[in-house]
């Protein structure tokens, strides 16, 4: 069981408030760090200046349309840096377009996951990938 | 005057013939002259001997030498004798006319010689015969000058010979002139014409025979060359104006070409502009459906999804009328996602690039119907697919029309427990989906095709209203054709047709 935290980089407070509950409604007692955008992301993950603790979550549910940086300029950030190389990132969007996923996949996403509108369905979609990366996935121990 | 003008031959030829004739003649006649002047004196000489020998006869016999120098005497009278011999049987001169000359004459050169001719001189020696014995012998020399004799012959000759020459040079002349002077007319009027260049003069002499043949032809052939370069000039100048005409089309031709090709290249600036403008304006409106969709989406969720929370998080606090109102901001939310999306499919079927290939419909519309199967698993559905139904269009594109029309089939006969969708080709190009479903009223058929104008409520049966107008949309950019027919409660057969690779 891994019991590291969830980063949810995430623009939309709506969206970010429907996900926290999906994740209570999954029973999944770790902890879930917001980021509103990439920048924010980037301060969690790699430090910044004031040298606030780095995190390193156990998997990273990334949005792709968001202000400042974007989700695939931080994912690009993500996969360059040595501590985060292996780190899971899941792309979450409500983006259909071929081009993002193959962008995505080309800077080596873990996953790609479109965000239903159905909330049954996003909430069931939360589920699953809560269970599959927490539970089942396994990383690098680096 | 050279060699080979005819008036030379002719000279040349008549002067030789005459020559050659007179001189002939005049051999022949002279000759028969020599003859005749020879047998006349050698007659005359051999007579006058046989006269004088026998009238020597008796003297001779009675040797009476006075006698016979009377008779030689008689002989002198005549003045061609030269000289006259008497000798005895022995050949011994018994007499002599002349003594002074042929002093010493051979008389034996002379028996049965006949006559003699010697130098300018003929003899004769005859025997005198008396009883067949020959009791002496006369000779007489006369004188033979046989050039003085012809001489006047040779002159006669000479003058015929001299003015046959002359009246034949002047016949000659004549005949020449008769001749001559047609053709050289006829050369003289050639030349003119040739330095001139006017073919209307004509040889103009009355001339007889084959010049005169030769000159009527000469005529007609300047009469016909005169018409013929006549036409020539007449087909000149209607050639002439014809070449200018040409000309000047061509000229109006290349002007209109020129104008042709700067309009032509003006024409493909402008669409190379517009081709320009309208991709940029594609891809804006691309840009800007995924935006739209992407940034109506989000609220959408928002919407959805606390709805959902309050109806699920607060359920003992919400009677059944809130209930109620959550619910239908739930179905409302969830009917404009649908519709979103099927906006966005509307949008790029009318947009993206066309990729026409040979499609098996078949198969595409079997993979559709299995998905559908799969979705609604509850639904007994019969279906028969003709196989290998090929078509000539973009796969795509067919796909989400095919889609469309597949799931209409299926939804509209979800009323029918024992629902059939047929897919099949009856035509050479035209495709039907036929179900057993509802069917619709004709008398609305027209508004089939529009986008958002449903047959049915939102109650009866769900949907955007889009479908249908993005299948038109796809037969269109295929410039293909879609249409349909029903019967309320009996079903609805969907036709389309593609045109032809």
């Amino acid at each position: 069981m891994n019991s590291r935290p969830i980063l949810i980089v995430e623009d939309n407070p709506d969206d970010q408030k429907l996900a926290l509950r999906a994740f209570k409604k999954c029973n999944l007692s770790n902890t879930i760090i917001f980021a509103n955008d990439g920048v924010e992301a980037g301060e969690y993950l790699f430090g910044d200046e004031s040298n606030k603790k780095k995190i390193v979550p156990a998997v990273v549910l990334l949005d792709l349309n968001m202000p400042r940086k974007n989700g695939l300029e931080l994912l690009k950030d993500i996969r360059e840096n040595d501590s985060t190389r292996f780190l899971p990132v899941v792309v979450i969007t409500t983006s259909k377009e071929e081009q993002d996923l193959i962008n995505s996949y080309s800077l080596g996403v873990n996953s790609y996951v479109r965000k239903p509108v159905d909330f049954n369905e996003f909430l069931e979609a939360v589920k699953s990938l809560g269970l599959y990366w927490l539970l089942l996935n396994e990383c690098p121990s680096s | 005057m050279n060699k080979h003008s005819i008036q030379y031959q002719l000279n040349s030829t008549v002067m030789t013939t005459v020559t050659f004739a007179l001189l002939l003649s005049s051999l022949c006649m002279l000759i028969y002259s020599v003859n005749v002047y020879y047998d006349n004196k050698a007659e005359s000489l051999m007579s006058r001997s046989h006269l004088v020998a026998r009238a020597l006869v008796p003297s001779m016999q009675f040797d009476d030498y006075q006698l016979a120098e009377n008779y030689l005497a008689t002989l002198k009278a005549e003045d061609d004798v030269l000289n006259a011999f008497i000798f005895d049987e022995n050949l011994k001169v018994y007499a002599v006319l002349n003594e002074k000359i042929d002093t010493d004459f051979n008389p034996n050169l002379f028996i049965n010689t006949g006559v003699v001719v010697d130098k300018s001189t003929m003899i004769y020696m005859t025997p005198v015969m008396d009883n067949g014995e020959a009791t002496g012998y006369l000779l007489i020399k006369v004188g033979f000058h046989l050039t003085r004799a012809l001489r006047t012959h040779l002159f006669i000759y000479f003058i015929v010979f001299i003015t046959s020459l002359i009246a034949a040079y002047w016949f000659s002349l004549k005949v020449q002139k008769k001749i001559v002077q047609p053709l050289n007319g006829v050369t003289q009027l050639m030349r003119r014409i040739a330095i001139t260049n006017d073919l209307s003069q004509r040889f103009n002499s009355e001339v007889k025979g084959e010049i005169g043949s030769l000159v009527k032809a000469i005529n007609q052939l300047l009469q016909e060359l005169e018409e013929k370069r006549h036409e020539l000039v007449v087909v000149n100048k209607s050639l002439e104006l014809e070449v200018n005409e040409r000309r000047e089309a061509e000229v109006a031709l290349k002007a209109s070409q020129k104008q042709y090709l700067d309009l032509n290249t003006q024409l493909e600036e402008r669409v190379k502009n517009r081709t320009k403008q309208l991709e940029s304006a594609n891809q804006e409106l691309e840009a800007f459906s995924y935006s739209v969709s992407h940034d109506l989406r989000a609220p959408l969720r928002a919407m959805d999804g606390f709805s959902q929370a309050l109806l699920e998080d607060y359920a003992d606090r919400l009677d059944d009328e809130g209930q109620d109102y959550l619910n239908r901001v739930r179905a409302a939310a969830q009917r404009m996602g649908g519709l979103i999306d099927d906006m966005l499919m509307l949008s790029r079927v009318s947009r993206t690039d066309m990729k026409l290939e040979m499609t098996n419909l078949t198969l595409m519309a079997t993979d559709i119907l299995k998905e559908l199967e799969e979705q609604d698993h509850e639904r007994q559905v019969t279906y028969h697919l003709q196989p290998n139904l090929m078509a000539y269009c973009d796969q795509h594109l067919m796909k989400i029309a095919l889609t469309n029309l597949l799931s209409n089939a299926w939804k509209y006969s979800s009323s029918n427990e024992h629902a059939f969708i047929e897919f099949g080709q009856n035509l050479e190009q035209t495709f039907f989906i036929k179900d057993n479903g509802v069917g619709f009223d004709m008398k609305y058929g027209h508004k089939l095709f529009t986008a958002f104008q449903r047959l049915h409520t939102a109650q009866e049966f769900p949907g955007s209203g889009i479908g249908l107008a993005t299948v038109k949309r796809v037969m269109s950019r295929h410039d293909g054709q879609v249409w349909a027919e029903s019967e309320i409660e009996k079903g609805s057969i969907f036709y389309f047709s593609l045109p032809q690779a």
